[in-house]
């Protein structure tokens, strides 16, 4: 019996593989008009898409002049993630639709799943070469974007967090202590253990300042609370996340406040009837009963001022940090948990840090080795948080792990 | 003593370790015919995202982990039609598959209105033994306080050795993987027997990912396997293609996970980067330790024909 495969077999074979890898290669919903190479990446995933404009119609609050066209401003924003991750780049992603309808007849396009690297350097290349006035990268793409900013004079550059000076690139990062000290009061205010889980992804300082903040929140309602910081190792790995959840709420923890990374803690703070703090995501309908609360970042301000100073050409190259008070810090709903009083509370400190009355880093303040790392009478300055902090405050149980 | 730290974290490490256990017995199960899946991370993943929508649709637990079963075999399929019948590279076939297995899952997860991002877990999962055993001092959390899926992953793994070792066709199936051609001329029909491992393998993985989003993470997420995939791959190697050791091994990598929070909370500072590498290190310890010493080597070696495939007028 002849039993080699016949030539309409390795057809089919190859259909069947091609399609799969079209099913692949495909986004969610393409749409026909794409702007920029999708050969920016190796990933497979990675697609271009125009933007909708349906979304950002409904938010046009922020709107210019009427009559005004700026159908000759291209900009292209480039994510390092799936622009439906539900968290970080869908926060860029609606912070950018929102800078699109501010300024009527904007080209505005994204690409998604750019890892850092040269596929990212690709992709502000392409971006660039598709004409694109405006390049904004959602993560550190410092190094990646350098020589393409270098060589491009005439384009704007913004990406998140860098340092390196160029006169057409604006570096951002955001103020997360602003939001993640509000976040620690709700904390402090639910838990019946005075143990708070706080499972962090890698030891840099935004992650500990963040930290931080959120323990001198819940301290400010509860002065026995124990903060219990883990270190994944990870962004986002659903199943370790599952197992530090278990573990810290084995340990005792009745509250969980998580970085970046799933709802699994959500999952296991509602079967054990704690809380969950969530990390610049809304997700006050994910199992309600355990939802106490979340900052939220907003990225359009800046993009918005941004454009405006472009057109006004007096861009603002270097870092910009925002917080409360520049318009970056938003917050999801509270969970049904969270009192009267803790609102309250929650709204002087959010007006005391916009009026500059209240400064949640007033020394003095030690670190949990027993140092004092503020003193009396210092603080930390706004302009300077953003190199803050290698050291935990005091009731913080967890150490950040050495390098 | 049931809310001790040390009982709980053996518990929850059970849970843990039965995603890899599934995974790895069907791979088990494919490499014994001689068939090499380096997908078992896709056929997951595919395995999670069909398992999850259906768990939604249905609030079915069973149908959940059939459907993701159905998913991964539907994966594994495309593998079998290369590697077994077209004869390509086994290796860069099943590599193939985890990058077409992430995309496609992304794709069906992300592309729905609504998508399954986010959704709620339609499945309850309750234990399966009563209250009077779970409470039981230690023993209880430990073994009687999970649903029936861990329970059928120790089924799974005396269903696996009864078959390989005591019937005609798990010996069949293992005569393929160790010498087709002999297999041939005894009337074992090769590729259909490989065609069948390769999709219980998928079977495997696919029941492992949907067990995973639904028991486990309780939501789907893109790409929520993070490598558990490939821990499943080095198991196998690790178990010496035997499904008890596979059991052993599985449980020592669902617990290695949470001990590096376990060893956090109690102050001892073990780097995570070097637990995660444990899996694959000790993989390289045991091809080692059995690479020198040729007794040992007949129990635990690979399957002879491993990632060759099969052409029978090629002999």
């Amino acid at each position: 019996m002849q039993k080699r495969p016949r030539l309409h077999l390795r057809l089919l074979a190859a259909l069947l593989l091609a399609f799969a890898l079209v099913a692949a290669a495909c986004g969610s919903d393409d749409t026909t008009e794409s702007t920029t190479e999708t050969d920016t990446s190796t990933e497979a995933e990675a697609t271009t898409e125009e933007a909708e404009a349906d979304d950002a119609e409904a938010d046009d609050t922020e709107t210019a002049d009427d009559g005004a066209d700026f159908s000759d401003l291209k900009v292209v924003m480039i994510l390092d993630g799936s622009a439906e991750d539900g968290g970080w780049n869908t926060t860029h992603l609606n912070s950018g639709r929102k800078m699109e309808a501010a300024f009527p007849g904007m080209d505005f396009s994204y690409v998604e799943e750019i890892e850092p690297g040269q596929p990212a350097t690709n992709a502000f290349q392409d971006a660039v070469d598709a004409g694109a006035d405006l390049v904004i990268g959602t993560t550190f793409y410092q190094f990646d974007m350098i020589d393409v900013a270098a060589e491009n004079p005439d384009v704007y550059f913004l990406t998140w967090a860098g340092f390196e000076p160029q006169d057409n690139v604006g570096h951002f990062t955001q103020a997360t202590e602003d939001g993640r000290y509000m976040d620690g009061i709700v904390a402090g205010s639910l838990t019946e253990s005075n143990i708070i889980g706080y499972p962090v992804g890698f030891p840099f300082e935004e992650v500990n300042r963040a930290l931080n903040a959120f323990t001198l929140g819940a301290q400010e309602v509860n002065p026995d609370v124990e903060v219990r910081a883990v270190y994944l190792n990870t962004w986002f790995d659903p199943a370790i996340e599952q197992q530090a959840a278990e573990a810290l709420a084995n340990a005792g923890a009745d509250v969980i406040a998580h970085e970046v990374g799933s709802q699994v803690y959500a999952t296991v703070m509602a079967e054990r009837g704690g809380y969950v703090i969530g990390y610049t995501n809304d997700w006050s309908d994910f199992e309600p009963e355990a939802w106490a609360s979340s900052f939220l970042l907003d990225w359009s301000t800046y993009y918005i001022e941004q454009v405006e100073a472009i057109l006004a050409d007096e861009f603002v190259p270097g870092n910009s940090y925002g917080g409360l008070a520049e318009g970056w810090i938003d917050f999801a709903p509270y969970g049904p948990a969270v009192t009267d009083e803790i609102l309250a509370l929650i709204d002087e400190r959010k007006q005391g840090i916009i009026d500059g009355t209240f400064d949640m880093f007033a020394g003095p303040i030690f670190d949990n080795q027993g140092n004092e790392v503020i003193p009396e009478g210092e603080t930390i300055e706004f302009a300077d948080r953003n190199a803050c902090c290698m050291w935990l405050v005091d009731g913080i149980v967890g150490e950040i792990p050495a390098e | 003593m049931n809310d001790s730290l040390l009982v709980l974290s053996i518990a929850s490490a059970v849970v843990a370790s039965t995603p890899i256990l599934f995974a790895a017995l069907g791979e088990i199960i494919a490499n014994r015919s001689g068939v090499m899946n380096l997908g078992v991370e896709g056929m997951m993943l595919v395995g999670a995202v069909v398992g999850f929508w259906a768990g939604n649709e249905t609030g079915s637990l069973t149908l959940a982990l059939l459907a993701g079963g159905f998913g991964g075999a539907g994966l594994a399929l495309i593998h079998a039609l290369l590697a077994v019948t077209l004869r390509v590279d086994q290796t860069v076939s099943g590599l193939s598959l985890v990058i077409v297995g992430g995309g496609f899952s992304s794709f069906i997860g992300t592309s729905g209105e609504p998508s399954l991002l986010s959704a709620p877990n339609a499945v309850d999962v309750v234990p399966f033994f009563p209250e009077a055993l779970r409470d039981l001092p230690a023993v209880g959390p430990i073994l009687f306080g999970h649903d029936v899926v861990v329970y059928l992953g120790v089924v799974a793994v005396i269903a696996a050795t009864w078959i390989l070792n005591r019937t005609p066709s798990g010996l069949s199936l293992r005569a393929v993987g160790e010498d087709p051609a002999a297999a041939d001329a005894a009337g074992i029909p090769v590729v259909r027997m490989r065609y069948l491992a390769t999709a219980i393998g998928g079977i495997g993985a696919g029941i492992g990912g949907a067990y995973l989003t639904i028991a486990i993470v309780g939501t789907w997420q893109n790409g929520l396997t993070a490598g558990i995939g490939w821990i499943a791959v080095a198991l196998v190697i690790l178990a010496g293609w035997r499904p008890w050791l596979a059991l052993i091994g599985a449980l020592a990598f669902g617990g290695l996970n949470g001990l590096g929070f376990t060893l956090q909370l109690a102050q001892v500072d073990v780097p995570s980067d070097f637990l995660k590498m444990m899996p694959f290190i000790a993989a390289y310890l045991v091809v080692i330790a059995v690479s020198g010493n040729p007794a040992r080597a007949r129990r635990l070696a690979a399957p002879a024909a491993l990632a060759q495939p099969y052409a029978r007028e090629a002999r």
